[in-house]
């Protein structure tokens, strides 16, 4: 048949509604001549159906206890991450603060020594 | 994927025992979902676990522009698709598509079981069956698809048509010139 392999080539894409309005218009008028074409048409059609409804398959029993499991370890582990962060900034703040007291102290002593000297 | 909004919502204000009772309401359909993508057992439960590590740290971001539904689907799928992008760093072993044997009916599309489908898609390659899962099974749109991919919206339809054309050859259904 004229015009099949040019049809062919739209026919997965006509079943989902993505072709062009011209690119539509061309495998249905083609279908109504072809038999072949129309045949794999509605196959393609068929097809997309099944997909649609397919049911989801079985998950493996207790899935959701080891799903849960997980989630609930990994966010104990992030608190004792966050816990762990928190104890070492405070550390270093102090320690920067610390400092910092240090350093003016020490510059507040000086000035008071060139003032007496 | 129907769940009532007071359980997403309850979820959404921290309430364990709510989004205790999400996961056994949803879990299938996400393992499903992995499962279908990558082909493996033991790595779509990983997947789903992942999955739902990320919806209980996220789910304050979900602002239901679309249904939970949809959401989680995406999320889903990002982390499968990831795994998939993983695995093929690692060696390639998404090549070693499980060959199942199965016997050629001829036209067989009308009496297709779900078994025998999933089956058949496991054949795809990896690529094709990304795409052919997210938007013939989940119904995910062309443009979100192919931004989760990193590929264009043609790209994503070559695929498409590609797998279908495939899925429908495996499943016997070819029927020759016209």
């Amino acid at each position: 048949m004229q015009g099949c392999p040019e049809v062919r080539a739209l026919l997965p894409g006509a079943a989902g509604g993505e072709l062009d309005p011209e690119q539509e218009r061309l495998v249905r008028s083609h279908a109504l001549v072809c038999d072949e074409c129309a045949r794999e048409l509605e196959d393609f059609s068929q097809l997309r159906g099944f997909l649609r409804h397919l049911p989801d398959p079985a998950p493996p029993p207790g899935l959701a206890e080891k799903v849960l499991d997980f989630v609930w370890k990994e966010e104990a582990r992030r608190q004792v991450r966050r816990g762990a962060y928190v104890v070492a900034a405070s550390s270093l703040g102090a320690a920067f603060l610390g400092a910092v007291l240090g350093w003016a102290a020490r510059a507040s002593l000086a000035r008071s020594e060139k003032a007496a000297g | 994927m129907d769940l009532p909004l007071e359980l997403v919502e309850r979820c959404r204000a921290g309430d364990r025992r709510a989004f205790e009772e999400l996961v056994r309401e949803t879990h299938g359909a996400v393992y499903g979902l992995a499962l279908r993508i990558l082909g493996d057992r033991e790595e779509a439960e990983d997947v789903t676990q992942e999955v739902y590590l990320r919806v209980w740290r996220g789910i304050k971001g979900f602002r239901g522009d679309s249904s939970f539904g949809t959401w989680l689907y995406r999320v889903a799928a990002n982390v499968a698709l990831n795994a998939l992008k993983a695995r093929r760093r690692l060696g390639g072993i998404a090549a070693q598509l499980p060959e199942e044997s199965w016997e050629e009916e001829g036209k067989v599309l009308a009496k297709l079981e779900a078994e025998r489908l999933e089956s058949l898609i496991s054949r795809l390659p990896p690529s094709q069956r990304a795409v052919l899962v997210l938007r013939d099974i989940y119904d995910l749109g062309g443009e979100e698809v192919a931004r989760m991919l990193g590929i264009s919206p043609g790209a994503v339809k070559v695929r498409l048509f590609r797998a279908r054309q495939r899925l429908r050859e495996l499943a016997g259904g070819e029927g020759g010139g016209g």
